[in-house]
């Protein structure tokens, strides 16, 4: 009887634990901005559009009851699911960015004799986008998981403050560094080895190009242009030797067709 | 039957058997998917930097031992996997698998999708049933067969109420963000390229149809943990389910999801049901229709 009694304890109190965690945080229950423009499947887009506001407003106040009212048991909780290893944050695609994003890393390389030159290659997505994603995508998503996760952290703790000119690596979060010495140390595995040429720098570049918008037609145009500046990265990183610019500044910016290319993280060896 | 009958109750044990060999094949696939090893297990590969320098993640790349830890870190859950899949020692396999995915998700968290949390969750449910008693190496070699082979429910309603949760939760989550409720975030997701599956844009014409997948996918979550309540209820919203992942993986490449998903349904089915299924043996079958009764 006592096991029972034990069970039924067990059950009820790991059902609260995760319940609670499952729950939006309070700060995200109150994103009801006033819709300004009308709904491009028109009114009857509109009609549901108002009525789904509706009924969020009224479903939001299920958590956020639930938040006052556990207040006393959250601490215990939150530690039990911590030894646990039971988080519960099932927000996936709740905000789904409006924009495509790429991620490249640039190697600066001193050679034995001669003049500095550069290699980019395209990281993120690791699937060429303008081809059907059928088994070889499986493997790549864990690396665009594993960039965007080290991405979204390294701009969690960026400070605004950080992003300047001036701004050394040493100052910077370090989570984007495993990404470009991962890279780097690949690049150099593959197309440096023997030569005795070695990478000076280290580069992470952020891109962002526009989604069209909901609603509306694609920009074939655009999009074949953008297909194009791509295409290069697709044989393997892209050298460099003639002309190589001078460093950049730290968040300084790069054009390829839409892409807007921004530097976010770099080392110097 | 009640709902609490329904926890306390002895259920045949082939609904745990087939989710521990379901698990089992879904981990071999993550881990065929975290591949080069060097490059999601090894410390040194694209793989948070230590954060203490004096702790042991420190100390294992400092001294050489990141790839060397990271192969047999990788070895391990490659063997406790197959070891679920074949059900030898099938309740250490499965506690095994627990620990390791909630290891790996300290050891590298970078590549570890939703899907990783879904195994994790499930697979703690998974821990507490007696998963080894039927379609596995263990009852294959078992020196005395029971002839009551029943075994508890409860971890199986546990794992029914997990997954109903993780429907409830993402729809709140989804219900507080205006894009699922204007009806434009299914464009949104199926635009992103990082995740589309086809590289052609959806022509303007479709429009309404992604208003209504995203107004139907919220719907479909939000009534998912009231539907799967009720005998009467529970095919049709479990089919709709199906649709929804099938859907979800033939427009977007998510890794796992889909299938982690599809894979927890295993739980929702009657368990009478699955423990005659590959049935050969019609002796045994009136033998253990006569025990439930």
């Amino acid at each position: 009887m006592s096991r029972r009694i034990a069970l039924i304890a067990f059950v009820v109190w790991h059902l609260v634990a995760i319940t609670l965690d499952a729950l939006p945080p309070q700060d995200q229950l109150s994103n009801f901005p006033t819709r300004t423009a009308s709904s491009p499947l028109g009114p009857w887009g509109d009609s549901i559009t108002a009525g789904f506001d509706s009924f969020a407003r009224v479903m939001v106040l299920i958590p956020k009851a639930l938040w006052w009212v556990s207040t006393p048991i959250r601490p215990l909780a939150t530690w039990y699911r911590r030894v646990t290893s039971l988080g519960q944050s099932w927000a996936m695609f709740s905000d789904p960015p409006h924009a495509d994003r790429y991620m490249r890393t640039r190697y600066y390389i001193q050679p034995r004799q001669g003049r500095q030159w550069m290699a980019t290659e395209l990281v993120m997505p690791a699937h060429r986008e303008d081809r059907v994603r059928l088994l070889q995508s499986y493997r790549d998503s864990y690396q665009d998981k594993a960039l965007e996760i080290a991405l979204v952290g390294f701009q969690q703790r960026r400070k605004a403050s950080q992003v300047a000119p001036g701004t050394r690596p040493e100052e910077l979060p370090d989570d984007l560094a495993p990404i470009g010495r991962y890279f780097a140390r690949r690049f150099e595995q593959r197309a440096l080895a023997g030569s005795g040429d070695r990478i000076v720098r280290v580069e992470v570049w952020r891109g962002v190009a526009e989604t069209h918008k909901f609603g509306e037609a694609v920009d074939t145009e655009k999009l074949s242009r953008r297909f194009e500046a791509l295409e290069v990265y697709y044989d393997g990183p892209v050298e460099r030797r003639l002309n190589v610019p001078p460093f950049p500044p730290y968040h300084g910016g790069e054009v390829e067709a839409d892409i807007h290319w921004l530097l976010e993280y770099y080392e110097e060896q | 039957m009640s709902w609490t009958s329904a926890w306390s109750e002895d259920i045949p044990p082939h609904s745990y058997a087939l989710l521990r060999i379901a698990f089992g094949v879904l981990g071999l696939a993550s881990l065929a998917g975290l591949t080069p090893v060097d490059q999601f297990w090894s410390l040194d590969g694209l793989s948070p930097l230590p954060s203490n320098p004096t702790g042991p993640r420190a100390w294992l790349m400092a001294h050489g031992w990141a790839l060397p830890v990271g192969w047999a870190f990788f070895l391990a859950m490659l063997v406790t996997f197959t070891a679920m899949t074949v059900g030898f020692r099938s309740n250490l396999a499965v506690l095994g698998g627990f620990i390791g995915l909630v290891v790996q998700s300290h050891w590298n968290r970078y590549p570890l999708s939703s899907a990783h949390q879904v195994m994790i969750v499930l697979m703690f449910c998974l821990a507490w049933a007696d998963t080894g008693r039927v379609w596995s190496l263990d009852a294959r070699f078992a020196r005395s067969s029971n002839p009551d082979p029943r075994v508890a429910a409860w971890p199986l309603m546990l794992m029914r109420c997990q997954v109903a949760l993780i429907y409830a939760s993402t729809a709140l989550f989804k219900l507080a963000f205006p894009v699922w409720r204007d009806g434009s975030a299914v464009h949104w997701a199926v635009s992103l390229n990082t995740f589309h599956r086809f590289p052609w844009p959806l022509p303007v014409e479709v429009t309404p149809l992604l208003a209504l997948a995203t107004w139907g996918t919220v719907m479909f979550e939000l009534l998912f943990p009231l539907f799967v309540l009720f005998r009467r209820t529970r095919g049709p919203i479990l089919l709709l389910g199906v649709g929804l992942h099938l859907g979800l993986a033939l427009t977007l490449e998510l890794g796992p999801f889909s299938a982690n998903m599809l894979a927890s349904y295993i739980a929702f089915l009657d368990p009478w049901k699955t423990s005659r299924l590959f049935r050969r043996n019609p002796d045994v079958t009136a033998r253990e229709s006569a025990i439930s009764s």
